[in-house]
């Protein structure tokens, strides 16, 4: 029985543009299990490398304001607090996550380089 | 075969009777029973030799001991549960083990297995805890029972819990406790103790009085921990009544600032009064003993930094004495309330020493005239090296901090972010953040000690005790690493291998500058907050967000199309408002690189993950199915705006994980993985929390699941303790719930023996088997 989680990211990685994705990390033809361990643990990474980013660019004393902030469902003082100390947090955020993308294709070829 | 075993027990029991009675008789020791040779009668604790039904033992208990098992509780007599309850007591708490209790007062511990069976048969039929595990005695304080014989008071009847004497405060209960009745107030504490006289009135017991015998001749006396520091509250309000504040006078010289802080330190164990020290100073001492001529003083702190009085510097026997305030040392007498009839001794005048001699300033020689840089030739010829200008540092005023003063106190106090620091400036701040989180840390076990001074819950292990030991579980990347690297026996397996160890060495290089940084603390705060199932759909669409950005223009058809077509219908409150946002603002902008940040500060701040959350529609509308909350559009489940986020209480820590084996070893605490969700979200209180885990080790146990569900080699683990169990021991989650008989046995096991449990989950509106459901979801098992 399949439940909506699931459902969820099989339609995500049935999208062309996570097709395409998939394809440059090599993983087209891997089993959908495998698609769906890598887009996870890939968007932890993500989410932490922006976390990490993110703090280490907020004075320590507002690491407790951010941390309440996170899961509080207050977007706006969330971006507001954000944006007081990276000017251009979209960018920023942008910038961070292509960044551990290409940081982890990057990997998988090093690591296809010594397998290979 | 069993009838045989008892047989054989009986005989050696009565045999080991017989030679102590007769090795009594004559005086003689026997060497066969060392602990009971040396065991008189009048013993607190007898033996197994000496327990008996012959020696003080009590017939009734010991007929219900051999009488059958019932099938129910409810088939038990009253006085049949009473003999039970009276005769049992588990003393893990405090360190003992299981004792049997008998008529005469003595006990005998169950130190085998063998002596624990009755216990154990009985104890799956009443809804007590079992050996070491006493949840709802947790909170409660301890009624430790006097050894001796008393005289019995036969009217005392213990009270019924709905039974509240005069006098007791608003929303009090009364907690029955070893026969006896402590008043157990509506904000939780435990107030006075209490018991029935032969009157009907209530008599009161402090704490340490010793009680009338019950009916069985059992003596108890009611025993808090005592406290071990803090005598003072803060505010010099007393909390023992037999040691009351001291109230001090201000001796003479002493300024009111000084005096002030004198009587805020003195009730406090951590600080010390002040003295006049030799240069006329103010120096803080500690006391050793108080009012005798032993008191003695030694300095600790010196305030104002002033020289140190050397005759006290090889008094290195100091301490706080317990009563502070009579001390009679050198300088003066601090006269207290209880010490009326001191004379306080007048303080010599405090010697003023003579003012420091003030270094002249010096004189800041004005600053060399840094003549301009010299602008690079464009052809660099050989030539002779020119000197590195000498920086010049500021000139600071006297008084004022100099800039790396500054620079230092900015990073201590946080202000300067941590990716701008020097490697040692983190270091400098991490080990100020360890500090002031020490004081903190500090500070609330202060306040604890304060809370539990006048009484001091005894804490019974729960089930952590024995969870502990088997729910470590190792990282779940590495397990999922051991997966692949097991099935990675294709060309598309060892690709896939490759990519997940690819982010795996990421994962690990985030840690890393996660530690560089000296923010694990937040980091770890913040992602523990994405768990269970909403993790997993969450990072996918983290992901997903960055690739659709990454291939320009798709992404608009993440955030506007692909989130609400997965989410669908169950769409409502925020989550509605945050999707149609995004889509105007896709319609104004038409610029897909924008939304990643608000998405991403979305997901952060909660929207995301409720989005998310309420959009694993099938589990959320099948739990809550039962208690629709109403809401626009929402099918089964439809968040209210204050709440639209889905209490996930299933959402189990890593879930995507837990179908995968659980192994013991170094890692997170499973049990609360298992179980903080259901506790936290509010899905279950405390004690249903311990009740569900104990109901699915009961399970195991009972159904004779322990194989099934561990694995270590080729051990059999059937009848082997919890506690007992090797480390590297897999516990398989997935195995367990996957199993129909265990599933079904699990369902009857909770709404047969837990009733209490069974109630609390039919508050939320699920029944049983749906709720188990819903947790062996969270283990990956669809059933």
């Amino acid at each position: 029985m399949k439940t909506n989680d699931h459902a969820l990211i099989e339609d995500i990685l049935n999208e062309e543009f996570m097709q395409k994705a998939l394809a440059e990390c090599g993983l087209q033809n891997s089993k959908l299990a495998d698609q769906e361990a890598f887009a996870i643990q890939l968007g932890e990474n993500i989410m932490r490398r922006i976390v990490i980013e993110i703090l280490a660019e907020l004075p320590p004393i507002e690491h407790p304001v951010f941390e309440s902030l996170v899961g509080s469902g207050k977007a706006l003082e969330m971006n507001a607090l954000i944006a007081k100390y990276i000017p251009n947090s979209a960018e920023f955020i942008h910038r961070h996550a292509i960044d551990e993308y290409e940081a982890t294709k990057t990997e998988i070829h090093k690591l296809e380089q010594g397998v290979a | 075969m069993a009838e045989d075993w008892k047989t054989d027990k009986e005989k050696i029991q009565r045999a080991r009777d017989a030679a102590l009675a007769a090795s009594r008789s004559t005086g003689a020791t026997s060497t066969d029973t060392p602990r009971t040779a040396t065991a008189g009668p009048t013993d607190a604790v007898r033996t197994a030799a000496t327990a008996s039904p012959d020696k003080g033992g009590d017939i009734e208990y010991q007929k219900l001991l051999r009488a059958p098992v019932p099938k129910s509780v409810d088939e038990m007599s009253d006085a049949d549960k009473s003999i039970w309850h009276r005769h049992f007591r588990d003393e893990v708490g405090r360190g003992g083990g299981t004792f049997e209790i008998f008529k005469d007062g003595t006990k005998r511990k169950l130190a085998t297995r063998e002596d624990r069976l009755p216990y154990l048969r009985w104890q799956k039929l009443i809804d007590v805890p079992a050996i070491g595990i006493a949840p709802e005695w947790k909170d409660e304080p301890t009624m430790h029972i006097i050894e001796e014989k008393g005289p019995s008071e036969p009217d005392e009847k213990p009270a019924r819990n709905s039974d509240r004497p005069i006098g007791m405060e608003a929303g009090s209960t009364v907690v029955n406790l070893e026969g006896y009745d402590v008043e157990k107030k509506a904000d939780g504490t435990f107030g006075r103790i209490r018991m029935r006289g032969k009157n009907g009135a209530w008599r009161e017991r402090g704490v340490g009085e010793a009680f009338p015998a019950r009916r069985d001749g059992v003596r108890g006396i009611l025993s808090f921990p005592e406290p071990k520091k803090k005598l003072f509250t803060p505010e010099g309000t007393s909390s023992r009544p037999d040691r009351p504040a001291p109230v001090y006078t201000k001796p003479e010289g002493m300024s009111d600032e000084d005096f002030a802080e004198f009587n805020k330190n003195t009730h406090e164990p951590s600080k010390t009064p002040y003295r006049i020290g030799p240069g006329g100073e103010w120096v803080q001492a500690l006391y050793v003993h108080g009012g005798d001529s032993k008191t003695k003083v030694a300095p600790r702190v010196n305030k104002t930094d002033g020289p140190v009085d050397p005759s006290l510097k090889n008094n290195t026997s100091w301490g706080l004495g317990n009563e502070p305030h009579r001390w009679t040392g050198s300088q003066w007498v601090l006269a207290s309330a209880d010490n009326s009839g001191a004379t306080p001794m007048t303080p010599p005048a405090p010697v003023i020493p003579p003012a420091p001699v003030v270094p002249p300033t010096p004189v800041i020689p004005p600053a060399p005239v840094i003549p301009p840089a010299i602008p690079p030739a464009p052809v660099i010829p050989p030539g002779p090296v020119v000197p590195p200008v000498p920086v010049v540092p500021p000139a600071t005023p006297p008084g004022e901090p100099t800039p790396e003063e500054k620079r230092r106190r900015a990073v201590l106090d946080g202000l300067v972010p941590p990716a701008q620091m020097s490697s040692d400036e983190l270091n400098a701040w991490r080990q100020h953040d360890q500090e002031r989180r020490a004081r903190e840390d500090e500070a609330g076990h202060a306040a604890m000690d304060e809370i539990y001074r006048t009484v001091q819950p005894t804490g019974r292990p729960g089930l952590a005790g024995v969870w502990d030991r088997i729910m470590f579980r190792k990282p779940p990347e590495t397990t999922m690493e051991q997966d692949l690297i097991r099935n990675a026996r294709t060309p598309e397996e060892k690709i896939a291998l490759r990519s997940m160890q690819a982010a795996v060495l990421r994962r690990n290089g985030l840690d890393n500058r996660t530690r560089q940084l000296g923010i694990e603390r937040p980091v770890n705060s913040i992602m523990s907050r994405f768990k269970g199932a909403g993790k997993t759909a969450l990072f996918a669409v983290t992901a997903v967000t960055v690739f659709g950005v990454l291939t320009g223009g798709v992404g608009s058809a993440v955030v506007v199309g692909l989130i609400p077509k997965l989410i669908g219908a169950a769409a409502g409150g925020v989550m509605s408002t945050y999707v149609r946002n995004l889509n105007e603002q896709a319609g104004r902008t038409g610029f897909v690189g924008k939304y990643l940040a608000p998405f991403i500060a979305g997901l952060l701040s909660g929207v995301g993950t409720g989005m998310i959350a309420s959009g694993i529609g099938e589990l959320i509308s099948n739990l809550m199915s039962a208690t629709p909350t109403g809401g626009a559009g929402a099918g089964g489940f439809a968040p209210s705006p204050s709440s639209w986020v889905m209490p996930d209480g299933f959402d189990l820590r890593d879930c995507g994980y837990l179908g995968h084996a659980v192994e013991i070893g170094p890692g997170a605490n499973f049990y609360e993985a298992m179980t903080s969700g259901l506790c936290d979200q509010g899905l279950l209180d405390h004690k249903g929390r311990e009740a569900f885990a104990h109901a699915f080790q009961h399970s195991v146990d009972t159904d004779h699941f322990k194989n099934v569900f561990l694995e270590f080699g080729n051990r059999s683990f059937e009848g082997v303790s919890w506690k007992m169990l090797p480390d590297g021991t897999i516990g398989h989650y997935d195995k367990l719930f996957s199993n129909p008989d265990f599933v079904k046995h699990f369902t009857n096991t909770i709404e047969t023996n837990y009733p209490s449990l069974a109630r609390n989950i039919a508050n939320h509106g699920w029944d049983v088997k749906d709720f188990i459901r819903g947790v062996a979801y969270s283990h990956g098992v669809r059933i």
